[in-house]
């Protein structure tokens, strides 16, 4: 085993080989997430309905986890909600998919959608509404204008005020 | 020892690219089709604490991917899972172990693989050599295929004819099964005359690009029957790690192989695999490799496998009755469909590929190139 | 009530990596076989003593398929059985469960459990933690395990100078800990003075989470050898015993996962079932160590209340009061804790590999002066995962 002398003296043959490692994907929507994204294409927000617990889930889930049952009622929640809480990034971290890094700061809100009780949705708030956030806000959803059927169609909340 | 039961099967309808539905829809409908059969429930007393799942993350392009799953396997209300990231049937193991521990004595095993999510699975399998030699020389699970099925063909003097008789029977069964990929049906010089793949490895020599997904249900001796009058036992199992480096293994035989299969029988109390053995899924994923995995398991002299393929070898242990995975089944979980072939075949459900009088199956499977990994289970009826 | 085990189980052999951001001197097979082979000198045996190898890491982080393929190199798992069994997170704990089940079935009498991450390799830990969301909606908006949810909570619970002040202590705690270990990664000799300074100048990552609150990202493996009754007291002098073990998982959406408001937490569920299920009616009482997977200072004075069922204030009051240090009630983290070394799928199995050195007294400068009996061990993972673990000196429950 080495000593520890050994360990911390640089050598000319430690050699670090930089890498970028990409498989091209393509992820199939499904039906759930299918209706959700054509929901958001039209400002709308479909969320799931468990047959069993009737809570309602934000984007769609065909399973209940809590009750573990197919779960494949639509129904409209929000556009408004509550925000239940948020995460104000100071430090951005590369966004796996593309590599690029967000300016920040940036804001998640975790937001309980009207019409639904015990879930939460996750989106983007505007920058400049940082400032104001608390819990128990309520916000709205703003959407881009270009909307092709992805979460991008919605571009963040704004506070409803 | 006691024994440990396999009380119902669920498999997926495989195809090459299920684009109509996510792995969490498939895992939805084999959850339905296992409750529907079995009746059990998750949580209480008596209903699943535990749950095996199998996936990969490189498949689904997802870090820690059994996440993705929890809620459809149902362990995303406060139960336990646990992630074979292996071939599947070593998830059988493990769930044996489980059990025979009296950790828990009910388990939920579910496993999914898309091979058609990545745009190559052999991008995939290159990621799986090290990033500083082995990658860079862009080895991947078919090239190193092709220098074993060099090696095994020579050593066994294996025809070229040999092998196409082996993808047409695979075929011909595949059609049977209303599960199997693909069921176009061939004829030998269609096999024999089909484009390179990688030399002497013919694209009709290749398992076809596959989605798929399975689930059990396990239990101890003591509950089987809650769940069905007809389980069929894990008697044997055992599994083995080949060497990485390819210029130290002998590519034409398989240690790994022969090591787990002796495991595997010495646990079933098998003495003559020869005379007990009357089922066997294979993981053939390449043509060459159903006589070599044949040879590995004590069924097929060693050397012999040409020989063994015109002397009616695989019709005599009943090989692959499902079409194998020459027929296409996801690499993740190839030996798991295998379990679930096995288990029909045992309880007599296997309707049109119905094997007479099958009683003691034994099913294989491999992870890494050129078999590096090697897994073999024993069941019983 | 908890079922007997087929056989019993203890630990014989523990091995441990150095834990650092700079392992430029060694490839990954290189850094296991370091542990694997300072295991096998701990037990006392050779590596033909070896059943069964279990290893276990997250494939994406350094980007290796499949990687016991290419690491038999260094675990020695050549012609030996062996299982690859990972849970995100909790991958280290889940390999000693998974070990404890393999040797209690009596399918193997020794299995080596590997738990390691070499997280430099990863290019952005939280970039690769982040690849867990669902690529469909939620990729995009996570931020790794990074959150602030939790001290939003616990701000609007005790008020923002309590909440802020308990937190920073526990950090400080912790370094105080780590100090005295020489493996641990972050040593940074903090003292309670600087809590004010600290609160204010730390860098901030997310919310109310600061850079100094947070764990690091380390390179390292740990391996541990767990063998069968009959040879653990064959072959080891002290083998510590492998009580039980529990694992709770939560549904996949984060959103939800994050709101303890909503539910219960995984980490009370997960003690409230294996405390019930053992007949242990007062934790704090009842053990005299506890290794806590905590990856922030924020979660970590969140979960002691969860993990001892305590209610309302009582676990910040333990803080404040020093009740969890090395001379309290209950010690928590003697190595250090999370906050201090974090090499993800080998931190799981640093928590009861530290709890058992613990026990056999093997701990060196931070060794507790107490007897240490009774041990518990947690892991977390996934979306808000635990892996919760009892261990024992005797073999007497």
């Amino acid at each position: 085993m080495m000593t520890k002398d050994k360990r911390n003296a640089p050598a000319e043959e430690l050699i670090s080989i930089q890498v970028v490692n990409a498989i091209d994907c393509a992820f199939p929507t499904g039906s759930i997430m299918g209706k959700w994204f054509r929901g958001l294409k039209e400002k709308k927000f479909y969320a799931t309905r468990c047959p069993s617990c009737g809570r309602t889930m934000t984007p769609p889930r065909g399973c209940c986890a809590l009750c573990v049952v197919r779960s494949e009622e639509f129904v409209e929640v929000g556009p408004k909600g509550t925000v239940e809480n948020y995460d104000i990034a100071y430090y951005a971290s590369p966004d796996p998919l593309t590599g690029k890094v967000r300016s920040t700061p940036y804001a998640a809100v975790f937001v309980r959608m009207d019409g639904s009780d015990r879930d939460i949705f996750t989106h983007a708030i505007r920058d400049e509404d940082i400032p104001r956030l608390k819990r128990g806000v309520r916000v709205r959803p703003v959407w881009n204008e270009v909307r092709t059927g992805s979460i991008e169609d919605m571009l963040y909340f704004e506070i409803d005020a | 020892m006691k024994r440990v039961a396999i009380c119902a099967v669920a498999q997926h309808e495989i195809k090459g690219n299920i684009w109509c539905k996510r792995f969490q829809e498939m895992l939805m409908d084999i959850l339905e089709e296992l409750q529907g059969e079995t009746g059990f429930t998750f949580g209480g007393e008596t209903g699943v604490k535990n749950i095996i799942t199998c996936s990969d993350d490189f498949f689904d392009a997802r870090t820690i991917s059994d996440n993705a799953v929890n809620d459809v396997v149902g362990a995303g209300n406060y139960r336990g899972e646990q992630k074979m990231a292996q071939e599947g049937l070593n998830g059988i193991g493990y769930a044996m172990a489980v059990i025979l521990s009296g950790h828990d004595d009910v388990i939920y095993l579910a496993g999914h693989c898309k091979e058609s999510l990545t745009a190559s699975r052999n991008q995939i399998a290159n990621m799986a050599y090290d990033p500083f030699y082995g990658r860079c020389l862009g080895l991947d699970y078919l090239n190193t295929a092709g220098l074993q099925a060099r090696a095994y063909m020579e050593k066994s003097r294996i025809t070229q004819e040999q092998l196409a008789k082996v993808v047409v029977r695979a075929r011909q069964w595949a059609s049977r099964n209303a599960y199997a990929n693909e069921k176009t049906q061939l004829n030998l010089g269609d096999v024999m005359f089909s484009p390179v793949l990688c030399d002497p490895i013919r694209s009709l020599h290749a398992y076809p690009v596959s989605d798929g997904a399975v689930g059990m249900l396990l239990a101890s001796e003591e509950r089987a029957r809650e769940f069905t009058d007809n389980p069929v036992w894990i008697t044997g199992f055992g599994n083995c790690m080949d060497d990485y480096f390819m210029g130290r293994r002998d590519l034409a035989s398989s240690s790994a192989l022969k090591k787990a299969a002796h495991q595997a029988y010495q646990m079933a109390g098998i003495k003559k695999p020869q005379k007990s053995v009357n089922l066997v899924e294979a993981m053939d994923c390449y043509a060459y490799q159903q006589p070599l995995w044949l040879e590995g398991l004590g069924l097929c002299e060693e050397g012999k496998g040409g020989d063994f393929i015109d002397e009616q070898g695989p019709a005599r242990y009943n090989v692959n009755l499902s079409g194998g995975m020459l027929a296409g089944r996801p690499l993740m979980i190839g030996g798991l469909y295998g379990v679930a072939e096995a288990v029909l075949q045992l309880q007599g459900r296997a309707h049109e590929h119905q094997a007479a009088d099958a009683n003691c199956a034994v099913v294989q499977s491999t992870t890494g190139g050129a078999g590096q990994f090697q897994t073999v289970a024993v069941l019983e009826r | 009530m908890t079922k007997k085990k087929n056989r019993n189980v203890g630990i014989i052999g523990i091995g441990m990596t150095e834990i650092s951001s700079h392992k430029e001197n060694q490839n990954q097979p290189e850094m296991i076989n370091e542990a694997v082979r300072a295991a096998i000198a701990d037990a006392g045996i050779t590596l033909s003593d070896i059943d069964c190898v279990v290893h276990g890491n997250m494939e994406l982080f350094e980007m290796i398929h499949q990687p016991d393929l290419w690491h038999m190199i260094g675990t020695g798992a050549l012609g030996k059985p062996g299982f690859r069994i990972t849970t995100g997170g909790t991958t280290g704990m889940t390999l000693v469960a998974a070990a404890d089940n393999l040797v209690a079935s009596g399918m193997y009498d020794v299995v080596m459990a590997i738990g390691f991450n070499k997280l430099q390799e990863a290019g952005s830990t939280t970039g690769g933690i982040t690849n867990m969301a669902d690529p469909l909606w939620y990729r995009h908006l996570q931020t790794g395990a990074l959150t602030s949810t939790s001290a939003n909570l616990s701000i609007e619970e005790f008020g923002e100078a309590r909440a802020r002040k308990a937190a920073m202590k526990h950090r400080i705690m912790m370094d105080k800990h780590a100090s005295l270990n020489e493996r641990a990664h972050r040593r940074f000799g903090l003292e309670y003075d600087q809590m004010e300074d600290l609160m204010k100048n730390s860098p901030p990552l997310i919310g109310e989470l600061r850079l100094i609150h947070m764990c690091s990202q380390s390179d390292g493996a740990c391996v541990m050898i767990l063998a069968s009754e009959k040879k653990a007291k064959k072959i080891c002098k002290k083998p510590v015993w492998i009580r039980d073990h529990i694992a709770v998982h939560r549904e996949e959406t984060a959103s939800n996962a994050y709101f303890p408001i909503l539910s219960e937490t995984s980490q009370r569920v997960a003690a409230r079932k294996l405390f019930t299920r053992n007949g242990i009616d007062n934790p704090v009482e009842y053990f005299d160590v506890f290794e806590m997977y905590d990856p922030s200072a924020w979660w970590g004075i969140e979960w002691l209340r969860d993990f001892f069922l305590l209610e309302g204030d009582e676990a910040i009051k333990m803080v404040e009061e020093g009740d969890w240090d090395l001379d309290g009630k209950v010690p928590v983290n003697p190595s250090g804790g999370v906050t201090a070394s974090n090499p993800i799928s080998a931190t799981a199995m640093l928590k009861p590999a530290e709890v058992a050195l613990q026990m056999r007294g093997d701990a060196g400068r931070h060794q507790l002066k107490r007897e240490v009996r009774h041990g518990l061990a947690s892991g977390f993972g996934g979306v808000m995962w635990t892996e919760l673990m009892i261990l024992e000196k005797d073999l007497n429950w």
